[in-house]
């Protein structure tokens, strides 16, 4: 906790031919003497000072209190700090439900706070209640539910872990640990914003006197990550079974971004959100309890990191024929930091050079993509071959009958603790097929060779139905997908055109089922390239662009409509896209 | 007797949508005496599609007329051979493209034949095919497109590679004609018409001996 307060502004770190714009962090512990607040705060609102190693803060009513200083940043940015409070009741009406101890953050904003100008800002009055998001655009909350929102919980004197990743098209995922160690999530799509000035600005919210106290502030910037994310088919039933993600930084190698983004390395980290009674997965640690998450007969389970701590009751099998012991310590992590690149489990495992080839060491400035993939499958799902037998305790889930999930790239800082996620996106999966070695989805090591997949398929090809459903990315929910087996999506060559330097072609979408499908159609265009563009795209999906196909209000079955495509293509790399149809619009 | 026309059309389209065991191969002539004398370039291009795309090849053959090839050429991606020689080209990355500087003549033929399993056994899981592109331009840098009503893009034309091992001739070039040769297959545009023919034929005959036979019975 003796931590100097930092500031690294506008590093420029060279690595090899190549430059990496490090990230701008600051930090500060408010490890001080009591007194005044000093580091180069200025003070807003009631006054504030410095009272046993942490920032104590004032309500007040319409002006509330805080600090502020000048830090233009560079989204996206992550900023986190630990919040408590004293206040117990709402100072002006003690019969209101929360307790009026609450946070509030600016960025790039001028003085002020009740009207603050910013190019964002959010506040939350009490834990309990919805986290306000203010930009030009206007002002939203999330997750927009009745206060008190049920499993949320007001602040207390116990410190509360708030993190909040703002991307650069202003989307937001605000994480709140309580001291008991529970975790809410709520998130943000993208909105418009224009910089104000460059204060940073922390702070109660309340008109209750508080005292609020806030400690460890840390703000990192200008680390931004593309993702690329598809699916790949059953190769019988061609439906996606399998769930692939990569990450490339935009130049240098993974452990060179890393260090310019302040972490030790990268990782993913993944819950299982929704996951059905009956269930036959139990943590090692436990062979009586079978797992369960989401809705359903017990509830609403809180969702767990997959894998569990310790690992499944299973053995995880590498396509090389080892036992992964790496993945029964990955915890919280999907993939276990430390291991050999023979364990699947691993990072170094997942990790590849420029040309595709394995790793050679993690860390070594010849890694450039981290790759992710998870096959789940529940054959407990109706139609299923466990459905209503023994090993499915003669039951199949009902409602809800599929998977759900929540995958994110985040940053492995030197202690060994996650970053909140940099790039986060929600899928569901409803694929029963039985498996030729045992495994709830996990850790296959199905590789990902550029855009090959050398597939030891866990699955045995064609004994299921369903599939892998990306249903939201970044905070942005997706609209109903049309499932692959009631719509072909098929295209044209590309033809490159030297006056419009882009490849030209053409994507046709036919309705192969017996039923009409609504529109409006979207075109996803999962597993872009990240140095390619559509140019004609109707809209983008942190780094996934997406087409709205015009004047479509229905597809009857057996109706084709095409639409043109045009790609930016400067690398002239293969272009492999993976098309899903959404029936709906994306806001 | 509309029953038998249908048969006619059916029979002919089905036939033109199956697969050629054979390379396609089109001839191809432009006149360019419009811009005869001028420094410009020629462009060829064959690139798969963005989905799962099937191996395909193609062949520009018998490069002939009396412009001048003029400078080096620029190859790019999967192509090998230099005019007036044979080219090359093959689907295997995302850009396979044949550029040169040509001071153009009065006219310029070639034939494209076009080949490889997409064409002869089409897989029925891919889900891209490949296009070919010629686009012809009146400066060496190739950013003038000439003798083509696609400003845009500056296409002459354009022969996709269908899913099913059909090709598709798109023409933006009132100079240029492209016509398949050394082929039994006709192509479909060409088998609807010959199907309307045939048709029309029919039925003209069909008519004319109803005539007679009505006549037959009139006078019997």
């Amino acid at each position: 906790m003796k931590r100097l307060s930092s500031v690294v502004l506008g590093v420029v770190l060279s690595i090899g031919t190549t430059t990496v714009l490090a990230a701008q962090t600051f930090s500060d512990n408010f490890n001080r003497p009591d007194g005044t607040v000093g580091n180069g705060w200025f003070l807003w609102g009631a006054p504030s000072s410095l009272v046993g190693g942490q920032l104590q803060t004032f309500g007040s009513p319409n002006v509330a209190g805080g600090v502020g200083r000048q830090l233009s940043l560079t989204f996206p940015v992550t900023f986190s700090f630990d919040f408590l409070t004293y206040n117990v009741k709402d100072s002006f009406d003690p019969n209101l439900p929360y307790n009026d101890g609450g946070w509030f953050v600016a960025l790039n904003a001028t003085y002020g706070f009740s009207a603050t100008p910013a190019l964002i800002r959010f506040q939350q009055y009490a834990g309990s209640r919805n986290i306000w998001r203010t930009t030009v655009a206007g002002t939203d909350s999330s997750p927009g539910l009745p206060e008190p929102i049920a499993g949320w919980h007001d602040y207390s004197t116990s410190p509360a872990h708030i993190q909040g990743v703002v991307g650069a098209d202003l989307s937001a995922t605000i994480t709140i640990t309580y001291s008991t160690g529970q975790i809410v999530s709520t998130s943000f799509g993208p909105t418009p914003g224009e910089s104000v000035e460059s204060l940073f600005l922390l702070g109660n919210s309340n008109r209750s006197a508080g005292p609020d106290l806030f400690d460890n502030l840390s703000i990192r910037a200008g680390c931004p990550v593309a993702v690329t994310l598809k699916t790949a088919n059953d190769p019988v039933t061609k439906l996606p079974t399998t769930m692939l993600a990569s990450f490339t930084p935009s130049s240098g190698s993974l452990a060179g971004y890393a260090e310019a983004c302040g972490f030790t390395e990268f990782d993913w980290q993944q819950t299982i959100t929704v996951l059905p009674l009956p269930s036959d997965i139990y943590r090692m640690s436990d062979l009586t309890t079978p797992l369960t998450a989401g809705p359903g007969q017990t509830g609403n389970a809180p969702p767990f990191y997959d894998p569990v701590s310790g690992g499944y009751s299973y053995n995880v099998t590498c396509p090389n024929g080892t036992i992964s012991t790496a993945y029964r310590s990955a915890f919280p992590f999907y993939f276990a930091v430390n291991g050999s690149a023979t364990d699947c489990g691993t990072l170094l495992a997942n990790e590849t050079t420029a040309t595709g080839a394995q790793c050679p060491a993690l860390n070594s400035p010849t890694c450039t993509t981290l790759s992710f993939d998870d096959t789940p499958h529940d054959p407990c799902i109706f139609g299923g071959p466990n459905a209503f037998t023994a090993a499915c305790n003669f039951e199949a889930p009902l409602n809800p009958a599929f998977m759900g999930f929540t995958t994110a790239l985040v940053g492995v800082y030197e202690d060994g603790t996650a970053s909140a996620p940099l790039y986060q996106w929600t899928w569901q999966d409803n694929n029963n097929s039985s498996e030729t070695q045992k495994g709830f989805g996990g850790i296959y090591g199905i590789t990902v060779t550029g855009t090959q997949i050398s597939n030891p398929n866990p699955l045995v090809p064609g004994s299921g139905t369903g599939g892998a459903t990306i249903t939201s990315i970044n905070g942005v929910q997706l609209p109903p997908v049309v499932p692959p087996n009631q719509v072909a999506t098929t295209a044209s060559g590309l033809a490159y055109s030297r006056v419009s330097q882009t490849f030209n072609g053409t994507v046709t979408v036919k309705n192969i089922s017996g039923s009409a499908i609504s529109g409006p159609l979207q075109i996803v265009f999962f597993g872009m390239p990240a140095n390619v563009t559509l140019v004609n795209a109707t809209g983008n999906l942190s780094g996934t662009p997406y087409l709205t196909v015009p004047a479509v209000t229905s597809l009857a079955p057996g109706q084709s409509v095409t639409v043109s495509v045009q790609f930016k293509n400067p690398a002239n790399a293969a272009i492999n896209i993976t098309p899903a149809i959404y029936s709906g619009s994306i806001n | 007797m509309s029953k038998r026309a249908s048969l006619f059309v059916a029979l002919f389209l089905f036939v033109g949508s199956a697969a050629s065991a054979g390379p396609i191969t089109y001839g191809v002539t432009v006149d360019t005496s419009s811009i005869a004398g001028t420094a410009g370039s020629l462009d060829f291009n064959f690139n798969p599609g963005p989905f799962v795309t099937q191996a395909a090849s193609l062949q520009i053959l018998s490069f002939s007329g009396d412009g001048t090839l003029a400078g080096s050429s620029t190859l790019t991606g999967d192509v090998s051979g230099a005019l007036p020689a044979t080219l090359t080209f093959d689907n295997g990355t995302g850009f396979n493209d044949y550029f040169e500087g040509f001071t153009f003549g009065a006219t310029l033929a070639f034939n494209v034949s076009l080949y490889g399993p997409a064409l002869s056994s089409p897989d029925g899981v891919s889900t891209s095919g490949s296009t070919f592109a010629l686009s012809m331009f009146s400066d060496p840098a190739g950013t003038i497109p000439a003798l083509t009503t696609d400003t845009t893009d500056g296409f002459a034309f354009t022969v996709d590679v269908n899913l099913d091992g059909t090709t598709t001739v798109s023409d933006f070039s009132s100079q240029t004609g492209v016509e398949q040769v050394g082929s039994s297959v006709p192509e479909p545009s060409s088998l609807i018409l010959l199907g309307t023919v045939v048709i029309l034929g029919a039925m003209v005959r069909f008519r004319e001996r109803f005539r007679h036979r009505t006549r037959c019975r009139n006078s019997a």
